[in-house]
């Protein structure tokens, strides 16, 4: 796991995003608002899911189970904030975004000090507790028989300005897009600072980190709490989007989803992530034969990835890249090590 | 209340049983590898499944059905090692950790498709069968549970012990650089300790797959509770593990008599996360620096 070459985007990168940016912009308009618009805005969904895993897991290198249950405390605090209380859901998805990472928090306080296995086991423990309490809290979550009629998100008003109703579903895609963009952003940020430095030195040696006075505890926990953060946010966006949530959604293994999107892009990059969590939404819908075999196939492809890929398609690209490239116009572009 | 409570207590003994002989195999993988397992729960569960249906499909006599899980398993757990965890030999501590909890999604989800989620019911002739001991009584199955298991602890513990293998292990797991250069072969020793390790897994899924009944997730809150052992019991720590397999079957089945049944598969994680609040090194720790 070799850290990023260089800062600064490449204009071959600055090109795909922004082809990215735009074809994702008039999306609606080529595919219509059908069934494939769906699954792109669920694609976008788990895109901000993704990277938050990638915070922790691929910035940081500590493998956190408990994501999938931090993503449902955010759908079910957002949905039984709007349904229970009438909080308004632009209120609704801030809280249920901050007490997914007041959750994590906790979860981090107690389970950060150790290491890998360690905080595997213990998250995943984390993780079963949370959705032991979905399961079982009926009179609160009305347990396996799901929550259903979570509204839609309520009109965003600026008095005298405008004023946007989310009742279409290409209106929801746009609202999901613009969170994920705002994800994407954050995270890039994140990733070419100093925090961003911090988090790599811990996954790349945790002690040395330490010796040269990095607060691993701190900035583990700092990592963790983000993390919880962008899936709790994802929560509610998905709550409000798909509008029924069950306790089976949030269940341990439905980490694996965003694990498999983490490795196969490549620990802490940004683009691979984006690029396999569209594609690992989509492609299981599109090929409806292997739909039954979807965690057949994440199962087998996260040992594949592992073996045969471990820096994801990100890794790949910038291996590809070392072949085709001579020799010196690679070092001229990479730089003095 | 008391009869009820040594009711019980036998019970946690049982159970405790079952997940001492399943984190045993863990904690051995840890020992010498540093490594956990997530796949091991699956061996489990296909040692179930193999002892099912040889006894069922092909009228094997029970013994038969339990020697061919503890087979299948052997064989199931030297592939993990060759497909998951060779290649990885080398590779940062999370490449195996997250491709065998792949290979734990993959066995699962591959259970499902060919043996669908139907429960089965694995029946053996001691199932019915009712055992006394003075007040209480128990069925047929869960004292042969407790019995082989106990068995096969011994039978274990005598390996790692008395046997060039287990001396071999033992120097694997203290230094491994150190035992090759003596001339130990590593990689024969990994083997052996995957072979082991999944032959008290199988053998533990053909002896409670009577007990519960079998479907394609069982190896879930068993490898989870095995998780469990593994860290109170000191990772790689043997006696330990022992120790903290039968504590937390006895804790569990004692707790059953106050608390309903949703919250005791939670006590699990409950003493995990207490033990590694307070004692991250196992109850039993040994080497105070090394495991965190």
């Amino acid at each position: 796991m070799r850290s990023e070459p260089r800062r600064g985007l490449s204009p071959a990168a600055v090109t795909l995003g922004l082809g990215s940016l735009g074809g994702a912009l008039v999306l609606p308009w080529v595919i219509g608002s059908g069934y494939y618009l769906q699954l792109y805005t669920l694609a976008y969904v788990n895109v901000i899911l993704a990277l938050g895993l990638n915070i922790i897991l691929g910035f940081t290198g500590q493998l956190a189970l408990a994501h999938a249950g931090l993503f449902g405390v955010g759908a079910y605090t957002s949905a039984l904030l709007v349904m229970r209380l009438g909080v308004s859901f632009w209120l609704a998805l801030p809280i249920s975004a901050a007490f997914a990472a007041v959750v994590g928090g906790a979860i981090g306080v107690s389970s950060l000090r150790l290491k890998g296995h360690y905080l595997a086991i213990a998250t995943a423990g984390f993780g079963i507790i949370i959705y032991q309490i979905f399961a079982n809290w009926i009179s609160l979550t009305r347990g396996a028989a799901a929550l259903s009629d979570i509204p839609v998100p309520t009109p965003l008003i600026v008095p005298g300005l405008v004023r946007i109703t989310f009742e279409t579903r290409t209106a929801i895609y746009y609202l999901i897009l613009a969170a994920t963009l705002l994800a994407v952003f954050v995270i890039w940020r994140l990733k070419y600072s100093r925090v961003g430095d911090a988090l790599v030195a811990i996954r790349e040696d945790e002690v040395a980190a330490e010796v040269i006075g990095v607060n691993t505890f701190r900035y583990k926990l700092l990592a963790f709490v983000l993390s919880a953060c962008y899936a709790g946010a994802a929560g509610s966006l998905y709550a409000h989007y798909t509008r029924i949530i069950a306790p089976e959604m949030f269940h341990l293994f439905e980490t694996v989803g965003s694990l498999l999107m983490v490795v196969s892009g490549g620990l802490g990059s940004i683009g691979g992530v984006i690029a396999t969590s569209i594609f690992f939404t989509i492609a299981p819908e599109v090929l409806r034969e292997v739909k039954d075999y979807r965690m057949v196939a994440y199962g087998a492809l996260l040992v594949v990835v592992m073996v045969f890929l471990p820096e994801g398609v990100a890794g790949g690209i910038r291996r590809v890249r070392r072949w085709v490239q001579p020799r010196a116009k690679l070092e001229a572009s990479v730089g003095p090590a | 209340m008391t009869e009820r409570a040594l009711v019980q207590l036998l019970s946690g003994l049982v159970t405790g049983s079952v997940y001492t002989v399943t984190a045993l195999g863990l904690t051995m993988v840890y020992g010498i590898l540093n490594l956990m397992n997530f796949a091991h729960g699956e061996v489990f569960m296909v040692g179930a499944y193999v002892g099912y249906f040889l006894a069922s499909t092909y009228g094997a006599s029970y013994p038969v059905a339990f020697l061919g899980a503890m087979l299948g398993a052997v064989l199931l757990g030297l592939l993990i090692e060759a497909v998951g965890f060779r290649p990885l030999r080398d590779a940062p501590q999370l490449a195996p950790l997250i491709a065998s909890l792949g290979i734990s999604i993959f066995l699962q989800n591959l259970a499902l498709l060919v043996w669908s989620p139907t429960p089965r019911m694995f029946q053996t002739p001691y199932v019915n069968q009712v055992v006394h001991l003075g007040v209480i009584s128990l069925s047929g199955q869960r004292v042969l549970v407790f019995v082989v298991s106990l068995l096969l602890i011994a039978a274990l513990y005598v390996i790692v012990q008395r046997t060039a293998l287990g001396k071999a292990m033992r120097a694997t797991a203290l230094d491994a650089e150190a035992a090759s250069l003596m001339g130990i072969n590593i990689r024969w020793v990994v083997v052996a300790t995957f072979a082991l390790g999944s032959a008290l897994a199988g053998a533990a899924g053909a002896l409670v797959g009577p007990i519960v009944l079998l479907s394609p997730f069982m190896g879930i809150p068993v490898i989870l509770k095995a998780f469990a052992v593994v860290i109170m019991g000191g990772f790689g720590n043997i006696q330990g593990t022992i120790v903290a397999g039968f504590l937390l079957g006895i804790v569990e089945s004692l707790a059953a008599l106050a608390l309903p049944s949703v919250y005791i598969d939670i006590i699990a994680f409950v003493m995990l996360i207490g033990t590694l609040l307070v004692r991250p090194t196992g109850l039993f720790a040994e080497h105070l620096e090394e495991n965190v």
